[in-house]
């Protein structure tokens, strides 16, 4: 493989403390989530795993100095990524927009309307309790994969492109051989599932307000 | 404008810009209607997830997380 420069963020001017790439709990905790990011987006344990080898290594030799762990992660994440599009990119391209179009028929989430088009009762969205504390929890995490998981997988695809990858829809209509309309409708979906699943595992369900009702590591 | 179309508009609303039109009758429909407003700062939320996890910046190993400081939203309607 080539040791071609990355296009690489920059790491934040007046850094000062040197953080993180030897300290062995640290990597070992951010490799954890790389893997189930890297295996999230590929779909393969093994390419997942030389991705994120990859990348660390990418990370361990542009040995730069980071404020924080926070930003040292953040960049170890957009060298990841990269190596995660190279792999995408060779990959076969196109898939069948149909089929793509039907598999989210089949999870169609229309019926939440009425036959008027408009929230029946009891599907009407209601307010989340300060979601920014929620995604201070490792508990709303886990609860958040497993509801992307439960995307549709091509959907589920299309919707970690745009929302993990960040990349533009025309990146996505070329990457994955759709026209931009699908793109839209697709990515609609997959957030209407995801939404409904976030909603009923996490913001309201049943046992009260989640961070009470939750045991987890924090008593 | 019904909600199923609101839903539809606020999703690709995150995703390309509306047209003037679209986002007048989007913002009519809002200003009636409570659910898709709740709807819209969903979206929101999941994207702000979303960017956070792609950045590495969820809890984890005893860290606190989310220092990113960038803007994580930009859905404007």
């Amino acid at each position: 493989m080539s040791a071609a420069p990355q296009p690489q963020p920059k790491s934040p001017p007046g850094a000062q403390a040197p953080v993180g790439l030897h300290d062995a709990d640290f990597v070992s905790g951010l490799r954890q989530q790389m893997v189930r990011f890297a295996h999230l987006h590929l779909q393969d344990a093994t390419l997942a795993e030389d991705a994120v080898q990859d990348a660390l290594l990418g990370a361990l030799t542009g040995a730069q100095r980071f404020a924080g762990r926070s930003a040292l992660k953040t960049w170890v994440f957009a060298i990841l990524k990269n190596k995660i599009a190279d792999v995408l990119r060779h990959r076969q391209r196109t898939v069948d927009a149909s089929s793509l179009l039907k598999e989210g028929e089949d999870a169609c989430m229309d019926d939440v309307f009425d036959k008027h088009g408009h929230w029946l009762q009891d599907s009407r969205p209601k307010g989340w309790n300060d979601p920014d504390a929620s995604l201070e929890q490792q508990q709303f995490w886990a609860v958040f994969e497993a509801c992307l998981e439960g995307v549709p997988p091509q959907q589920a695809r299309v919707f970690m492109l745009r929302e993990f990858m960040e990349f533009e829809t025309d990146e996505i209509c070329e990457q994955v051989g759709i026209s931009s309309a699908n793109v839209f409708v697709i990515l609609h979906r997959a957030r209407q599932r995801l939404r409904e699943c976030v909603d009923q595992r996490w913001f309201s369900a049943p046992p009260a307000p989640p961070k009470a009702a939750r045991k987890g590591s924090r008593a | 404008m019904k909600c199923i179309e609101a839903t539809q508009r606020l999703s690709e609303a995150m995703d390309r810009e509306l047209s003037l039109g679209e986002a007048i009758r989007l913002r009519g429909h809002l200003f009636m209607c409570d659910a898709c407003t709740q709807y819209k700062q969903q979206l929101s939320v999941l994207r702000k997830a979303a960017r956070r996890m792609g950045r590495g910046q969820i809890p984890g190993d005893g860290q606190p997380s989310g220092d990113t400081g960038k803007s994580d939203s930009d859905d404007s309607v």
